[in-house]
């Protein structure tokens, strides 16, 4: 449990931010420069906030109001930083063992064992940080917070430093932990796919703020203004104005062309049209029979194809700018040319509207 | 970087061409500049293996009181300035404070300043009718021209050559380790002795060596402040002066011991050096 309401002044930043989580993976995601590592840092106890108030599992690390700062050595606070911060002149086991005080030497010495079978770290007791893989470092850095019993856990990019061919399963590892220990996480990145992969709760940081806190679904689906739909990767934004309402769904004017959005009740006039490419479905002109379910078919004129690893971008002209993230295969079956005319498909429901009152 | 680091520093290519007469000049200056250093070192080995009473004169009563004080009061400066220097040269690698340039500045001083000048003034602070020595005097503590006076010449001269190399040392630890170290319950000063100290390490006993080096071999501020007393306040280099006097069976002892000393300080210095092995 962590409840943060903090602010902290710097030169030329602001930091203002609030947010809870319960006893869950929370992800704090944001582009680099947003302060998400300077909330974190705070949380700990390694920054001191300017005001403001931090709550970890219902005990009171800070508040400005009373005066209450709590030093890092005695917050209960786990903290992992970014390059793991393991003790070079430390093996292994000793550096698991570093924080433990207060033991006899065979508790300790059953509390690092327990620590490197939970994170699977048998045989490696002796080696040095130096001699670890990037995993292994990461695995350490974990076992090391784990060790002391936090009542809470902080990991500033903890996948930035690896592999990215490793990712994903030291990602699913961090949730099985999660879910085996059970406590508060906080993880901070700037990859939404590790915090649409990793997040219970997601709260999207810009510029110094908390613009929005939600599931990831809700977050990446939902987007609350611009810049956080910009963020978490819906690349087509065009503003329009509701019409009509017809059968829980809202018809938009988007300059000449009309698309269908699913609401529930009524929206704002001004609205931005928001959709993400991977939910745009591309198809030839004559080939009219295909996705009858999609309630949205714009004719649209290719202007740039853009290959991205496993998948190509193609940039359309429909009246406003929209993007499709299509496979290389339909590329081919598609053949495609900039300049060629495609019908582009999508459905209702994957349309989002943000309320956008036009700029005077 | 982890495994053999690469071993072609220079991208393949045609060597570049060295032509015979410059390879010969660059023979010449080097055997120059070689022989300038080796020479007096070779010569001081030669007259002393010349002398026939060379191992008398080593047990001779001037030269084992010489290096008893020398050793005696190397090592009581080299405490001084390892226990006033280590949170010296902490403070000043990790906290920005207001006058932190003039303290630096201060700290490397003794470096360029003549040692004469030094000397010249501790007894103008410390001397009878120095500055605080006059209220000293007065309270019966008498510092000039004893073996204390030589212990503070010696502090004040090497001190830097510690202070300087600690603080480096400290810089070069990440701090975040020391971050990282409060999140797992340590205090600051706990931190410091488990996380600061033992990444610091290889440049602190560096530091050592080397100020203990420059503190054997002070003379100057310790002839001034200390004078040349026998037993007292001669230590080998005022005793190698002294004693030059009289012949040269005993500098030339004396001499030898410190030519020795220093290589061995060298090679222990070059040693810690490599040994700063934690660094990835």
């Amino acid at each position: 449990m962590l409840e943060v309401g903090i602010s902290l002044g710097l030169p030329g930043f602001e930091l203002d931010v609030s947010f809870a989580g319960g006893d869950e993976m929370v992800v704090l995601l944001g582009p680099s420069g947003a302060g998400k590592s300077l909330t974190l840092r705070s949380v700990a106890g390694i920054v001191s906030p300017d005001s403001g108030r931090i709550v970890v599992n219902g005990r009171t690390v800070y508040d400005s109001s009373t005066g209450i700062f709590v030093p890092p050595q005695k917050r209960r606070v786990g903290y992992v930083p970014q390059d793991y911060g393991l003790f070079p002149h430390l093996s292994v086991e000793a550096n698991i063992a570093f924080g433990l005080r207060g033991l006899s030497r065979s508790e300790r010495r059953e509390r690092v064992g327990e620590m490197v079978s939970l994170m699977g770290l048998r045989g490696l007791e002796k080696r040095h940080p130096r001699q670890l893989s990037g995993g292994q470092k990461q695995r350490v850095a974990l076992a090391r917070a784990l060790a002391l019993g936090p009542d809470i856990l902080l990991l500033d990019e903890p996948f930035a430093a690896l592999d990215p061919a490793i990712h994903a399963e030291l990602q699913d590892e961090l949730v099985t932990l999660q879910r085996q220990i059970g406590m508060t996480i906080v993880l901070v990145t700037h990859d939404r796919a590790e915090a649409l992969r990793l997040g219970d709760r997601v709260a999207v940081m810009i510029g110094g703020h908390i613009r929005q806190v939600g599931s990831a679904s809700e977050v990446f689906t939902s987007p609350v203004d611009e810049e956080v739909a910009t963020f978490v990767g819906v690349e087509t934004i065009a503003p329009g104005q509701v019409h009509a309402y017809d059968d829980g769904l809202a018809v938009i004017a988007v300059g000449d062309r009309r698309v269908e959005a699913a609401v529930e009740g009524v929206v704002a006039k001004d609205v931005l049209v928001c959709l993400r490419p991977e939910d745009v479905v591309l198809t030839p002109l004559q080939d009219s029979n295909s996705y009858i379910s999609a309630r949205n078919r714009l004719s649209a004129r290719v202007q740039r194809i853009v290959p991205t690893g496993t998948q190509v971008r193609i940039i359309l002209d429909c009246g406003f700018p929209l993007v499709a993230l299509i496979t290389k295969q339909s590329l081919e079956e598609l053949a495609l040319r900039p300049g060629d005319e495609v019908v582009a498909t999508f459905k209702a429901t994957a349309v989002h509207l943000i309320p956008h009152p036009p700029r005077l | 970087m982890i495994g053999p680091r690469a071993t072609k520093a220079w991208p393949a290519g045609p060597e570049q061409a060295i032509s015979v007469l410059e390879r010969c000049s660059l023979g010449v200056l080097a055997l120059v500049v070689v022989s300038f250093l080796a020479l007096p070192l070779v010569a001081l080995l030669e007259r002393a293996v010349r002398t026939s009473d060379f191992l008398e004169v080593l047990t001779s009563s001037t030269v084992a009181e010489a290096l008893r004080l020398s050793f005696i009061t190397t090592g009581i400066s080299l405490i001084l300035i390892v226990v006033f220097g280590t949170p010296m040269a902490y403070l000043l690698a990790r906290v920005r404070f207001p006058g932190h340039q003039i303290v630096d500045t201060l700290i490397d001083l003794p470096i360029v300043l003549p040692p004469a000048v030094g000397g010249l003034g501790l007894l103008m602070a410390f001397g009878r009718r120095g500055l605080l020595g006059e209220w000293l005097s007065d309270i019966g503590i008498e510092l000039a021209f004893t073996t204390t006076a030589v212990v503070m010449a010696q502090t004040f001269v090497a001190s830097p050559f510690y202070v300087r190399t600690a603080k480096a040392g400290f810089e070069a630890v990440d701090r975040e380790l020391e971050l990282v170290s409060q999140t797992l319950g340590l205090s600051r000063m706990e931190t410091f002795f488990r996380v600061a100290v033992p990444l610091a390490w290889p440049a602190l006993l560096a530091g050592a060596v080397m100020a203990w080096a420059r503190a054997l071999g002070e003379f100057g501020a310790t002839i001034m402040f200390a004078g040349s007393i026998a037993g007292r306040t001669q230590t080998i280099p005022l005793a190698i002066y002294r004693s030059l006097e009289t012949g040269l069976e005993v500098p030339l002892a004396l001499s030898v011991i410190l030519v020795v000393i220093a290589f061995l300080v060298l090679f222990i210095f070059r040693f810690l050096a490599k040994g700063s092995a934690f660094y990835v």
